[in-house]
């Protein structure tokens, strides 16, 4: 008896100095000098962003930011976008980050990157999430190295506006392997199973959309390593059965003239680059304003940021270009 | 998973322990075997038929044995004193050809899977070199995890019953946990059947002692491989990968870290895996002593390693060195040239034979042929200049037993280990040679002063931390040298003392841990070979 209470107490000590260590080393803003990382900051703008000022947000796992680019759509047809695509996000935390954005904003489409709904949240994934959700020192313990006085006694607000608006700019190129991008997408009748889960996720997703008037839609973005013919399939039907709009990109790569050799980071053909994402994008901005009235905020003065931005996004570019000769 | 990650450590290592310690005694194997098979199978998934396929055949040829071993005890016992002699031989005859069959098949299973595509490569590059337009197609072949470290406890478990040290089990659910038992199946250490298989099956209860002392050893492991080794990985990386952009300074640095590297990563791995197993009552034998305390080479070998080393020792050398030819060539070699050099002629070549093998068992490439080699030149340049020390330091009066020339000797062993991972962690041989040349033909400290050190993947305060930790390593290796167990002097302090301790180690491990997103997952480096 005297053991147990012992090893109680013993783990109670040990969550107090846990949960203290992270008021510490939590970053006390979404900065990279506070300490939040570049890809954690990624999704934190949405935090950030002017209220009612997103007309489309964009929800998903990596295919999502690496393929949408929302300061491009911006200069072409006008409408703003946030990407609050997360690394291996899984339909439960797309949820989440959709509840975070309508808080704030009054988005009129609502965009999921589909490869998402096939990624089961195993049991290790949801005690990482909770760990980092009540003890966000083990995500940060890193930020040892640059601890400040401010760390120790204020509490965490995002003030930063994050300039690419939730993409991950990557020139990263890497030729794509034939055995990998040869026919990965051979038309067949299976479909892949969508997790129960998840599709039960999708309809919340669907309903809060329409709860908060915005249009749901999925997407998929070209990707030889992440996605075939079965799981188009398996979605195609899904969509249809919810009546949610739906286009798979891996069925356009002609179309928008994918270069294997050009537009892929990786070898196995996981994520786009830039020059793959610009084709991407290109293809859903005419598409997205095609098909749904979508404002112009280009001349309006309240959006002279988003030129800002834009500018700044130029200027990133051409440094990688400088950097890659 | 690996022993390091979140999914064994906080999901599979305690549900293991709490089914571990709710069934009842009898069935704890089950437990224990129904958990290493679990393991194998979420690393090396449907390759878990060869480890299957290795048990049941090491079970009926151990079976086997033992009827050939039976059967002549029985015809012993009947037959007249003469006939004995030439009934022995003849069953010996018989038990060796069965012997040879299981150790050929073990074996060869293994040099298929991890060799095929070494061999085939360079046999492809002899065609090329010789302009023969023909190329072998080299078949892709995935090799399970471990298979390097239970076809050695396979072997052994043969031979053992060969030499009658050891009765064949008839419980090949015994023998399958004693291959298979999942805290060594990674990386070992390698366990003789006698050692190990008996203590997996009782299933001993889990004590509140060996809980808090396994608990200890692993968090020690812990500080080992994931505070020092894997902060290091991406210099060492570095380094190896882009050699030719760095001067000497950095490649000296490069040599050391990765020594200090790999000793921390499978030594911590060691801590972690004979921790695990405490928990569970059973005592593994150990494989690291102190080996930078070494004064030389061979004796660095029986302090790094040591199962691979005893292995290499009791099943190539004593069996060569004790082989007819061998020891017809030291009678004649001790009639020749002598007492002392007459009998190392026969030791030189079983010594070749160990380090050939010792080289390959690491990997198929030439690189590590290479590093067995250096070993074997150090090891049996070392017995060969015997005589002439020790003959120079009695003339200069050198007393060999002072401090001052076992510190020299610790230091020169030191050095030549230096080298010889060095050559380990090349990627060729070549470059091996040129790192080791820029040593000396290109050394500067300009890349210490300019700061390039720092901009190789580690900052000032990584290596602050790498130091502190890596005395506080060396502290508690002096104390372990000196036969002080530092987990008994921990446990007679008082509560306040103790606490304050665990919770250093827990909090070290979670802040200077080198885990999580700024980091690459480092495997254990010895699961590779």
């Amino acid at each position: 008896m005297k053991r147990t209470i012992k090893c109680i107490v013993f783990v109670g000590i040990f969550f107090i100095i846990l949960a203290l260590l992270s008021k510490i080393f939590v970053p006390k803003n979404n900065t990279l000098e506070a300490g939040i990382g570049k890809r954690k900051q990624l999704v934190t703008g949405i935090y950030t962003e002017p209220e009612n000022t997103i007309d489309v947000i964009v929800l998903g796992d990596s295919e999502s930011y690496n393929s949408y680019i929302p300061l491009e759509l911006w200069n072409q047809y006008g409408f703003t976008s946030y990407v609050c695509g997360t690394p291996a996000q899984r339909i439960s935390n797309s949820y989440y980050y959709l509840n975070v954005a309508f808080k704030r904003q009054k988005p009129k489409i609502v965009i999921l990157e589909a490869n998402a709904l096939y990624t089961k949240n195993g049991y290790v994934r949801h005690l990482k999430e909770y760990v980092d959700k009540y003890f966000p020192v083990l995500e940060f313990h890193d930020r040892w190295k640059n601890l400040t006085k401010e760390d120790f006694y204020k509490t965490p607000e995002y003030t930063e506006i994050v300039n690419d608006k939730g993409y991950r700019f990557s020139t990263k190129t890497n030729k794509v392997k034939k055995s990998k991008r040869d026919n990965f997408m051979k038309e067949n009748e299976v479909s892949k199973k969508v997790p129960s889960d998840n599709i039960k996720h999708l309809k919340e997703i669907k309903d809060l959309c329409k709860k908060n008037d915005a249009k749901f839609m999925l997407y998929n973005s070209p990707s030889p390593a992440n996605w075939n013919y079965d799981k188009h399939n398996g979605i195609e039907k899904i969509a249809k059965k919810l009546g949610i709009e739906y286009i798979d990109l891996n069925l356009k790569v002609d179309e928008l003239k994918i270069n294997w050799k050009k537009d892929c980071q990786e070898k196995r053909g996981e994520h786009l680059n830039y020059t793959g994402a610009l084709k991407v994008t290109s293809y859903l901005g005419e598409y997205l304003k095609n098909n749904n009235d979508l404002p112009d905020h280009r001349e309006d003065k309240s959006f002279e940021a988003w030129n800002e931005a834009y500018n700044n996004f130029q200027k990133e570019i051409e440094e990688s270009k400088k950097a890659d000769v | 998973m690996t022993y390091f990650g979140v999914a064994y450590l906080f999901m599979f290592l305690p549900l293991t322990l709490i089914a571990y310690s709710i069934v009842p005694q009898k069935h704890r194997w089950k437990v224990l075997l129904l958990a290493s098979y679990a393991f194998f199978w979420s690393i090396s998934k449907k390759l878990i038929v060869y480890v299957i396929g290795s048990t049941f055949l090491i079970h009926y040829i151990g079976i086997w044995l033992e009827l050939l071993q039976n059967e002549r005890n029985g015809i012993l016992k009947e037959a007249e004193k003469e006939q004995k002699k030439k009934i022995r031989a003849e069953y010996l005859k018989k038990q060796r050809r069965v012997l040879t069959f299981g150790v050929l098949v073990n074996i060869g299973i293994l040099l298929v899977v991890k060799y095929i595509g070494f061999i085939g490569g360079n046999v492809n590059s002899l065609l090329q070199t010789l302009k023969i337009p023909f190329k072998l197609q080299i078949p892709k072949i995935l090799m399970p995890i471990g298979i390097s470290f239970y076809t050695l406890q396979a072997v052994s478990y043969l031979v053992d019953i060969y030499h009658e040290k050891i009765k064949a089990d008839k419980n090949i659910a015994r023998l399958s946990l004693y291959l298979t038992f999942f805290p060594q199946i990674m990386e070992g250490p390698i366990c003789r059947y006698s050692e190990t298989a008996m203590q997996l099956w009782e299933g001993n209860k889990i004590t509140y002692a060996n809980l808090k002392s396994g608990l200890l050893r692993i968090s020690y492991g812990m500080i080992k491989k994931m505070i020092i080794a894997d902060r290091l990985n991406r210099f060492i990386g570095e380094i190896y990968r882009n050699y030719a952009k760095y001067d000497g300074g950095i490649m000296v640095a490069g040599m050391v870290l990765y020594t200090l590297q790999l000793y921390m990563d499978f030594s911590g791995t060691m801590d972690m895996v004979i921790g695990t197993s405490e928990i569970f009552g059973i005592k593994l034998p150990e494989n690291f002593k102190q080996p930078f305390f070494s004064k030389n080479i061979s004796e660095f070998w029986t302090r790094w390693h040591i199962t691979l080393g005893a292995f290499f020792r009791d099943y190539i050398f004593y069996p060569l060195s004790l082989s007819e030819p061998l020891k017809k060539l030291t009678t004649n070699a001790r009639k020749k040239i002598g007492k002392y050099y007459g009998p190392l002629i026969a030791s030189a070549i079983a010594l070749f034979c160990v380090w050939f093998c010792n080289g390959l068992w690491h990997g198929a490439a030439w690189t590590f042929i290479f590093f067995g080699m250096y070993h074997f030149v150090l090891i049996l340049s070392g017995k060969i200049f015997e005589p002439a020390v020790l003959w120079i330091s009695a003339k200069l009066h050198i007393n060999r037993e002072k401090a001052w020339y076992k510190g020299l000797q610790i230091i020169k062993t030191t050095l030549l280990v230096f080298v010889g991972e060095l050559f380990f962690r090349a990627t060729t041989v070549t470059s091996g040679f040129e790192m080791l040349g820029k040593m000396f033909t290109n050394f500067s400290l300009n890349s210490f002063k300019d700061g390039t050190i720092l901009k190789l993947g580690m900052d000032v305060q990584d290596f602050i931390i790498i130091a502190i930790f890596t005395i506080l390593v060396f502290v508690i290796s002096i104390m372990h040298e000196k036969d002080i167990s530092v987990r008994e002097k921990i446990s007679k302090k008082n509560i306040v003392i103790r606490w304050t301790i665990y919770y250093l180690i827990i909090f070290a491990i979670l802040l200077f841990g080198a885990y999580g997103i700024n980091y690459e997952a480092v495997q254990p480096m010895y699961a590779n070979f």
